[in-house]
């Protein structure tokens, strides 16, 4: 390849590379602003009546990211994550739950000793403050890691998760579940746009990384034919190729996760866009050698 | 001819385009749905017009005086009139509503409209009544007509109800459904229920916009898809009494202390003095001065949180799009020229016969026709199955298509043309 063909390789891969870390921020932000608007909750949510012990023994039935929450005193709620991490949590200082109990999450409005919020005079650790921004529509709430503020006995428990009616109904079969489904979202066709958006971008980039991938793969094959007709065999020549493409694919693999990794310092986002940028980076590679060795197929018999 | 020689050697490259450009129209299309739905969403009780600062009237009476009034027809009139003015009050939204649930018998419905269900109430489900009815207690909203403006709610099927026409005293009620209600009772259909203890018929009149909502007791996104609502009477000095009593002599006690206890949208010029003075004149020419004036801080907080975060969708989809137009922008820039240098050989041979530029750009015309059709096409197509449907973001997004098409055509006829009418410069190595 020339410096002209590498440098315009280069351009490719990084312009889909920040479209790839542009539509995690995307997804990310969506997802907290959802969930803010959505009182905390996310994916499916039903009312259930039922212990948390329960629960936690058929925790394996979940998908990661279900947790449950009860109601205390006013804006206070106590959540046990049943499966997973919960990501998603809309944050604007600090950070989230690690799930070591005793921790607690709470809005700008409550107030605070320190870095301790005290309820019912029990003592928590506040790890994060509620709310995209200071004022929320959190910005009253406190969340609880503490199991203890479960009942031993039946009580009414805000289940909530990909799935998670569906699952607790199979797991819990022929009990009451409740779905609800009241946030801001609701008012607008926002969840139904945005993973289409997302899946579109998905699909822009691919075609971005294909294309980059044929015509690095082409541009090796000219001078590939020449080193042919000099006696080097084609897979020397391919190596060669391919380390070349893997060099620029892996500096703009580095550059995009070093993006990621900025935005990620700088906000509170739960950005984790390795899979997809590690994905472009190898489709790119795979597609040039693919398209090299079909193309070699011509002179190479 | 050189349609087919044109589609079999570069149809990697035109599909390629066709895919990206049908892609990024439909990235366009999700976002003018989305807009439309968004500005829908400010319009039903987001807009600038429920900017208003909200109080809570309350009574104060205690639960003998409440007992003592409701048995005096005398103050119970002032209480109505007293009601009635703040309503006609200029400046004043009198804004009331209130979630008593209509207990209905031999409900069609399942547990999703159940008082209890998703709520802090239980869920008692059907059940007996003392005469061995089955009954069930049903989400309800029963409000004035202001609510229902101030809260902007709209009929999708049927007909908004006829607010001067509601009387209680006949038995008969026009009631509207939420949207989830559409194939559990159908409209015309008439339901026994017993609103504020009184059994009435309740004709279904019409069903709710999809995903209506209002602002209900400190909770901005109160939908109302599974909830019946229950129209007041117009005025309630001007009852027909005797038709009221006929029904049940405590019912009119009930309704007055229910649309009294109601929240005031007050324009921003009246402050909180201003208010209480003018309640205070209306109580005093009425007689009715045992109430509380509570601020509603809450609600325009809420309002403007709620709208934000709308907003911050709308801001966020709209960068998306942006950054996917112009990387498909790219994108194409570099597909067209490797077409037009895969292009340039057979022209430069047309040239070189003696056809003119333009006769050798129509070459090509039928193949990027072509291009454009099936582009067209396969849009229309997918955002028919795409679960956000709308016609006029089709419209808006087609049309976008159209000219992007127009612009490729154009630059592609330019690049043709100056291909073959540049002079070849002396010197420079082609």
């Amino acid at each position: 390849m020339t410096k002209q063909q590498t440098t315009a390789i280069a351009g490719l891969l990084l312009l889909a590379m920040l479209l790839t870390v542009l539509i995690g921020v995307f997804d990310a932000r969506r997802g907290v602003i959802a969930t803010e608007g959505n009182d905390l909750r996310s994916g499916q949510s039903a009312w259930v009546i039922a212990t948390i012990d329960e629960l936690m023994r058929a925790r394996s039935a979940f998908e990661p990211g279900t947790k449950v929450f009860v109601g205390l005193d006013g804006d206070v709620r106590a959540v046990v994550v049943l499966s997973g991490q919960w990501t998603d949590v809309p944050l604007h200082d600090g950070h989230k739950l690690t799930g070591r109990p005793g921790e607690a999450l709470a809005g700008a409005d409550v107030a605070v000793r320190g870095d301790d919020i005290a309820v019912d005079g029990k003592p928590y650790n506040l790890v994060g403050r509620l709310g995209v921004r200071a004022d929320s529509l959190l910005s009253d709430d406190v969340v609880l890691a503490d199991p203890a503020q479960f009942s031993a006995s039946p009580q009414r428990l805000l289940l909530d998760g990909p799935s998670s009616a569906h699952h607790y109904s199979a797991e819990f079969p022929g009990r009451g579940v409740e779905i609800i489904d009241d946030g801001t979202n609701r008012r607008t066709n926002v969840d139904a746009v945005s993973p289409v958006l997302v899946a579109l971008g998905a699909l822009v980039i691919m075609l971005i990384t294909v294309v980059a991938g044929l015509q690095a793969g082409r541009w090796e094959l000219r001078a590939a034919a020449v080193r042919f007709t000099t006696g080097i065999r084609p897979l020397t020549t391919l190596r060669s190729a391919a380390a070349r493409v893997a060099v620029i694919g892996t500096a703009a693999c580095t550059t995009a996760l070093t993006g990621a990794a900025v935005v990620r310092q700088t906000t509170i986002l739960d950005l984790d866009v390795t899979t997809a940028v590690v994905a472009v980076g190898t489709v790119v590679l795979a597609v040039s050698v693919a398209s090299f060795l079909q193309g070699t197929r011509r002179w190479n018999c | 001819m050189e349609l087919l020689n044109d589609l079999r050697s570069n149809w990697m490259i035109i599909v390629a385009k066709i895919v990206l450009l049908v892609l990024l129209t439909l990235c366009w299309y999700n976002v003018a749905s989305f807009t439309q739905s968004t500005s829908q969403a400010v319009a039903q009780g987001l807009s600038a017009d429920a900017d208003a600062d909200l109080y809570a009237v309350v009574d104060d009476l205690g639960p003998d005086a409440f007992e003592a009034i409701r048995r005096d027809q005398h103050a119970l009139d002032d209480v109505a009139s007293f009601v009635d003015r703040i309503d006609d009050e200029p400046g004043f939204d009198f804004i009331s509503s209130y979630d008593q649930p209509v207990t209905v018998q031999d409900f069609c419905g399942d547990d999703r409209f159940d008082v209890g269900y998703g709520t802090e109430y239980t869920l008692n489900g059907k059940y007996q009544d003392e005469s061995g009815r089955t009954v069930q207690d049903i989400k309800s909203i029963q409000l004035n007509e202001t609510a229902y403006e101030f809260a902007g709610l709209s009929v999708q099927d049927g007909v908004p109800i006829e607010w001067n026409a509601v009387d209680w005293g006949s038995g008969r009620i026009p009631v509207l459904l939420g949207n989830e209600y559409r194939g559990v009772y159908e409209l015309g259909e008439r339901l026994t229920g017993a609103v504020i203890l009184q059994e009435q018929e309740l004709e279904v009149v019409g069903f709710l916009e999809p995903n209506s909502a209002m602002y209900f007791r400190g909770e901005a996104n109160h939908y109302l898809d599974d909830t019946a609502i229950v129209p007041y009477p117009p005025t309630l000095a001007g009852l027909d009494r005797a038709a009221l009593d006929r029904l049940d002599p405590e019912l009119f006690g009930r309704l007055v202390f229910q649309v009294l206890n109601a929240d005031l949208a007050v324009d921003h010029s009246l402050d909180f003095g201003d208010v209480v003075a003018r309640l205070d004149a209306i109580g005093d020419n009425t007689g009715f001065r045992s109430y509380t004036l509570l601020g509603v801080p809450t609600y325009l907080v809420q309002l403007s949180l709620v709208r934000r975060l709308i907003q911050d969708n709308l801001v966020l989809v709209t960068a998306l799009l942006v950054v996917l137009t112009a990387g498909v922008g790219i994108i194409t820039a570099f597909l067209h020229r490797l077409l037009h240098h895969r292009r340039a050989p057979v022209a430069r041979v047309h040239h070189l016969l003696g056809r003119s530029p333009d006769a050798t750009n129509r070459l090509f015309r039928a193949s990027r026709l072509t291009e454009y059709t099936a582009a067209l096409g396969l849009f229309l197509a997918s955002s028919a199955l795409l679960p956000n449907d709308s016609a006029m973001a089709r419209l808006g997004a087609g049309t976008a298509l159209l000219l992007w098409c127009v612009a490729d055509g154009v630059l592609g006829r330019r690049a043709v043309r100056i291909e073959l009418t540049t002079q070849r410069r002396r010197g420079t190595p082609r």
